[in-house]
């Protein structure tokens, strides 16, 4: 510190001063930055985000404006290296420890992936919570996920939803249920009796609706009686579950009951008696007239609920319940006693049963007093006269709204609940952490059996075992997350959805094309994922992945089908993410392309090297358009970047944009504009290359500026890694896992593995010494 | 096979007893003895309501702006859809947003349009940690008055927040698609499918089918809630300080859940009104949309379901293309119109549009009959923005609109000059007034504005 000031007494001082201080000073500072007052490190530190702003312009050479006077090389090189070692001071010596990302809870997609894992079941209850808030360009970032009440709703809903689909409240109640004639539905063929029975004088038929709660043998029984006539019985065909189950014969005018035993599934269920052989004949000797009468259909449940036909997770609980059921029949007692003991058998079961349960769902081991906690809502409600099955549903939905389901609890804190963890468990418990920071990068759901076993183990933060997981991760279809996860908010993806949220918002892109631009990128995202490709095949890669509708689309022959192929784009000028329609799309407004935004995307995600933002008040492009209504947008903007301060930026952005000008507003080939004007795909880098292209330019990127698109690409890993921003710290991490990496020509698994292996990612799980 | 277990547990539910319910009574006799016999009954006895509808992306401030002061305007182009509702309305020019304004922070003023709108506080510069703004007025209002109603408050939209990318020079994508700010740090999340919105406020429809079982089931929510209350407090003692916070806003959200179940288990059970059609999803229809969520929060004013919402027409800077109006591009793409007639005339369209939907609302209030006046007597409501030039990012001279009587306590029809640069906070510390709340300040807000009761 002492260095820095004595550095600022020295030279920087008198840069500052003659440079800065005619406009930056005092209350009426332009942009109201003021350097005037910068006197030593402690203004840096006192506000760091100002100073990166500093830093950026003069970086970038948009301060001093040109129109001002230039800032010599020499001062603008020791000003920046200054400002630069201050900023890394201060964010050392910063008490806000940023290492530690916050607190953050699942996100959208990790609860119903999580959900779908724990009970294997596939619904999607997040689709109506409010919308992740996203930070640092990614929606798992703990500083912004916030808890709304609204939030506390839906998940406490959300459980509820999910309690009753994982558990059947009613699968052993017992069943029983008669319809009525006034109450059949789908009646044909007759008519109400005065006795109370549905008359058929013709063929038809009469139907009762029954909710049967489990699937199971059920006994339907049918009061009916007939007129009989002709040579043969009225006939009663009974269907149920869509299938007819038996053909009766009803011989008597007297009710009489018709039983029939039979399989019927869960649900809403239709049983029908149909009369099918109506007889009338005025001239036959004797009975003219056949006809049947239906006077209830009774339905009751006969035989044993078909375990297999329940939840999966129901199932589970009735294993369980039987194994401990053979280690605990007790002998009959009073029947007092026998209440007692049966309320202590629930809450028992209860514990036993919610032991694993919410150990799964708390993604580490669980205590038994933890557990009781919530076994006794389940002993409660059963005491309170609910079925057990009812009273677990509680109990699973306490464990799904409890801030150790909904939030990561890392590594400590969660050290007091196991205090009566033992040995190993309790030793373990960062093992765990670590097991959920893994699966939630790499899978955005729960650990699978393996990650926690290798935890129980206390092994999995062996390196070498890391290595071995995260090639299993990535070759495990669970990492698709992975790809919809990162790779849709790190390329934008998502946005197609916001830019054209109806088929009608934008002319030409429909629901269809729009999912074959996204599928495309993930395609080919998984693609170097899945083959270990280099990174750099992001960006240059001549293949790609179309269906017919995308072929069309980029005039490409010999694809049919809806599948997605890969194909060869040697023969195009397209390559890498740059041109795929998804990417050139979201950059583009609804009706022409946007060069500006197009350059922008590419320094943004692509170089990592954002533009700084504009000053205030500065809309000269207005003034060009005044003065130049029809000029092209491109000469606008280059008349535009004649004015000193924007050229900086610009320069770089709009010549990186103009090299897309071949693919229009939805990154289809283009010969002339919205206008039609010819386009011109061509540009110059204020580094001098000149490009004729996309082709030309995506390869001028891919070799002159593959050391910041690694970079790049290595910090948005490592934000989605560690659900926080990296900071100026971060950059001893990135620089050593990136200096690993090159040796391995950063191969994609490599990178994975080098983040997984880092400091950063194992430190918030793990404490001091058994880090790397 | 037989399963001795599950016969055990047959014979448990045998013992089942079944809750008594609540004795419902049929009235309240106190609120009748109250307006019959004390001094209270002078007070206005219909509830007072505030709702709060924000728009993007600024206005064509000329063809908004009523000509002439007070009583003696004329509606500007944009407003025609108003004219029936003249006096039950008032324009408002002068009023400011001044933290909407870089002072500093450079650029992103239509993050800041959003968050600043109802908070009139400076949005801190971030796009992930320590996000903070400040409390908006709605929440300020909902903090004091919104245990009276089942629902403290209702936050509605119509699209979601950004999920991919930044969404404006550097703040978190938190900043513009949030108006509703619970505490600095927290937005409240908005619904934006109006089904879901119907069901927050009766219910789910299998929940209204078994009303019957409702009181057990409310009392299990009630016990698990406590529970996990309890152990998040555990969690909480062994955090530290940024986790905390966390965790204290899920703390908040279950204690309100808890006060939430416990008003719906004391009030009567609502009465739907019988022409009330329950929304199905999200329609596709753009218009469609808004004016579902118009009716719904016509709905919860006339249920007494809150007495306070806010309404995101879309987020701050949405790029929404109109075809239905003819206009192809997006909105904030055209709003920077650098005099392009083509593009001012579309925005006056998307300005028009808006307008109109606003209008159909008032028009839906003002039916609705409540004492000797109507709900739109009863209720005020702000329809406005913190842009007003969208061209230049302003954030003074903002289109501001403030419909309803506010219980006959606000003289209406005239359209208001304030010096410039007045704080729009001023007009929501006199709302809340008289929705009978004690706000001394709020955001920069720190006094109440002068003449809304008479000519000035």
């Amino acid at each position: 510190m002492a260095k820095l000031n004595r550095q600022f007494e020295q030279a920087i001082r008198t840069i500052v001063q003659s440079n800065c201080g005619d406009c930056h000073s005092g209350e009426s500072a332009e942009a109201g930055i003021d350097l005037g007052s910068l006197s030593s490190f402690a203004n840096v530190q006192a506000e760091p985000q100002k100073f990166e702003t500093v830093l950026k312009m003069i970086r970038a050479g948009a301060m001093p404006p040109a129109d001002y006077g230039s800032l010599g090389e020499e001062d603008k090189e020791q000003f920046v290296l200054w400002l630069n070692n201050a900023l890394d001071h201060a964010a050392e010596t910063s008490p806000r420890a940023a290492q530690k990302p916050t607190l953050r809870r699942l996100n959208r997609a990790e609860y119903d992936n999580t959900i779908r894992d724990l009970l294997g079941i596939n619904f999607s209850p997040a689709k109506d919570f409010p919308s992740d808030e996203v930070g640092a360009g990614f929606d798992n970032i703990g500083d912004v996920l916030s808890v709304s009440p609204l939030h506390m709703e839906k998940y406490l809903d959300a459980a509820e939803q999910i309690a009753q689909a994982a558990i059947n409240a009613d699968a052993f109640t017992p069943f029983a249920v008669t319809v009525g004639a006034d109450e059949f539905t789908g009646v044909s063929g007759g008519s109400l009796d005065r006795r109370g029975n549905y008359h058929m004088s013709r063929n038809g038929e009469v139907s009762a609706n029954v909710n049967l709660p489990v699937a199971a043998e059920y006994m339907i029984r049918v009061e009916a009686s007939a007129d009989p006539a002709g040579d043969e019985p009225a006939k009663m065909r009974l269907t149920a579950a869509g299938e007819t189950q038996a053909t009766l014969d009803v011989e008597s005018r007297r009710t009489r009951e018709f039983e029939l035993r039979c399989s019927l599934p869960a649900g809403e269920s239709r049983i029908e008696a149909a009369f099918i052989n109506d007889y009338y004949n005025p001239e036959a000797e004797g009975d003219k007239d056949r006809n049947l009468r239906v006077r209830s259909i009774h339905v009751e449940r006969v035989g044993e609920p078909e375990v297999e036909s329940l939840p999966e997770f129901h199932q589970q609980l009735i294993s369980l319940q039987q194994t401990l059921g053979e280690q605990t029949d007790s002998a009959t007692q009073g029947a007092a006693k026998q209440e007692e003991a049966e309320q202590a058998e629930v809450e028992q079961l209860a514990r036993k049963l919610l032991r694993p349960f919410a150990a799964k769902a708390f993604r580490r081991p669980v205590s038994e007093n933890e557990v009781n906690k919530y076994a006794g809502l389940a002993s409660a409600a059963v005491k309170q006269g609910a079925t057990f099955e009812r009273g677990m549903q509680f109990s699973v939905m306490a464990i799904l709204v409890s801030p150790h389901f909904l939030f990561h609890v890392e590594g400590e804190a969660n050290a007091t609940p196991g205090e009566e963890l033992k040995g190993e468990e309790l030793q373990n418990l960062e093992q765990y952490a670590l097991a959920s920071r893994l699966s939630y990068f790499l899978w955005s759901t729960m650990p699978d059996d393996e990650l926690f076993a290798l935890a129980a183990a206390g092994k999995l933060s062996d390196p070498e075992t890391l290595k071995q997981q995260t090639r299993r991760m990535l070759a495990d279809p669970r990492s698709e997350a992975f790809v919809d996860n990162f790779a849709g908010q790190w390329l934008n993806l998502r946005r197609l959805d916001e830019i054209a949220p109806n088929d009608d918002s934008i002319p030409g892109l429909d629901g269809e094309l729009k999912s074959a631009m996204r599928n495309e990128t993930e395609h080919f995202f998984t693609w170097v994922m899945r083959e270990n490709r280099p990174i750099l095949d992001l960006l240059q890669a001549k293949t790609t992945f179309v269906n017919q509708r995308l072929a069309d689309h980029y005039g490409l022959p010999d694809v049919a089908g809806p599948e997605f192929q890969q194909i060869d784009l040697s023969a195009t000028s397209r390559a890498g993410l740059l041109s795929q329609a998804s990417i050139l799309t979201i950059t583009s407004n609804p009706t022409r392309t946007s060069p500006v935004k197009r350059g922008k995307w590419v320094l943004e995600n692509i170089l990592g090297d954002a533009p700084p933002d504009p000053p205030d008040d500065v809309p000269p492009l207005e003034e060009v358009a005044e003065a130049n209504p029809e000029l092209p947008l491109r000469d606008q903007l280059r008349v535009h970047r004649e004015s000193a301060t924007c050229n900086s930026c610009h320069q770089l952005m709009d010549e990186i944009g103009f090299g897309f000008e071949g693919f229009g507003p939805l990154g289809e080939n283009r010969t002339q504009d919205d206008v039609g004007r010819d386009v011109d795909p061509t540009g110059q880098l204020p580094s001098g290359e000149s490009f004729h292209g996309a082709a030309e330019l995506v390869a001028i990127l891919a070799n002159k500026r593959s050391e910041q698109f690694v970079r790049c690409f290595t910090e948005n890993l490592m934000t989605y890694a560690l659900g926080r921003g990296v900071t100026r710290r971060d950059r001893a991490t990135i620089d050593f896992v990136l200096a690993n990496a090159a040796a391995d020509n950063y191969r994609f698994e490599r990178l994975v593995i080098e983040i997984v292996t880092s400091k950063p990612f194992m430190a918030a799980a793990l404490t001091e010494g058994t880090q790397r | 096979m037989k399963n001795t277990q599950l016969h055990r547990r047959t014979f448990l539910r045998g013992l089942g007893v079944s809750l008594s319910l609540p004795l419902l009574e049929a009235m309240s006799p106190l609120q009748s003895l109250v307006a019959a016999n004390s001094p209270l009954s002078a007070a206005p006895a219909a509830p007072q309501r505030a709702a709060f509808i924000f728009f993007p992306n600024g206005a064509i401030m000329p063809d908004w702006q009523p000509e002439g002061e007070g009583k003696n305007f004329r509606f500007g182009k944009t407003h025609q859809a108003l004219k029936p509702l003249r006096e039950k309305l008032m324009l408002f020019s002068g009023l400011a947003q001044h933290h909407g304004r870089a002072n500093g922070d450079g650029p992103g003023d239509h993050a800041r349009n959003a968050s600043v709108f109802l908070t009139g506080a400076q949005p801190f510069k971030t796009d992930s940690a320590d996000i903070s703004v400040g409390v908006s007025i709605d929440q300020a209002a909902a903090e004091q008055i919104g245990s009276r109603t089942r629902l403290p408050s209702l936050e509605l939209g119509t699209v979601r927040s950004r999920n991919a990318g930044g969404c404006d020079s550097g703040y978190s994508c938190a900043y513009s698609s949030n108006i509703s700010w619970k505490t600095p740090s927290q937005p409240m999340a908005k619904e934006i499918n109006p089904k879901l919105v119907f069901e927050r406020m009766f219910g789910s429809s299998d929940a209204r089918q078994r009303a019957a079982g409702e009181a057990q089931r409310n009392e299990f929510r009630q016990s698990i809630l406590d529970l996990v209350h309890d152990e998040t407090t555990r969690l909480r003692s062994r955090l530290g300080e940024t986790d905390r916070k966390k965790l204290d806003e899920y703390l908040n959200a279950v204690r309100e859940l808890e006060v939430r179940i416990e008003n719906i288990e004391n009030s009567d059970p609502i009465d739907i009104p019988e022409d009330v059609e329950v929304p199905q999803g999200i329609p596709r229809d753009y218009a469609l949309h808004i004016s579902l969520m118009y009716d719904l929060m016509a709905l919860a004013f006339q249920t007494d379901s809150t007495r306070i919402c806010s309404f995101m027409l879309a987020n701050a800077g949405s790029n929404r293309s109109f075809p239905a109006l003819g206009v192809r591009s997006g909105h904030h793409e055209i709003s920077h119109h650098r005099g392009d007639k083509k593009k001012v005339s579309n925005l006056q369209k998307i300005d028009e549009f808006y307008i109109q939907q606003f209008a159909n609302f008032l028009q839906k209030l003002d039916s609705l009959a409540e004492g000797e006046g109507t709900v739109l007597d009863n209720s005020m409501i702000v329809y406005g923005s913190a842009i007003s030039d969208g061209n230049r990012h302003r954030h003074h001279d903002l289109p501001i609109i403030l419909a309803g009587r506010g219980g006959g306590t606000l003289a209406t029809g005239r359209h208001l000059v304030y010096p410039k640069d007045t704080p729009l906070n001023n007009l929501f510390l006199s709302m809340t007034d008289r929705l009978g709340c004690t706000l001394d300040t709020i955001g920069d807000g720190k006094e109440r504005l002068s003449g809304l009761e008479e000519d000035a």
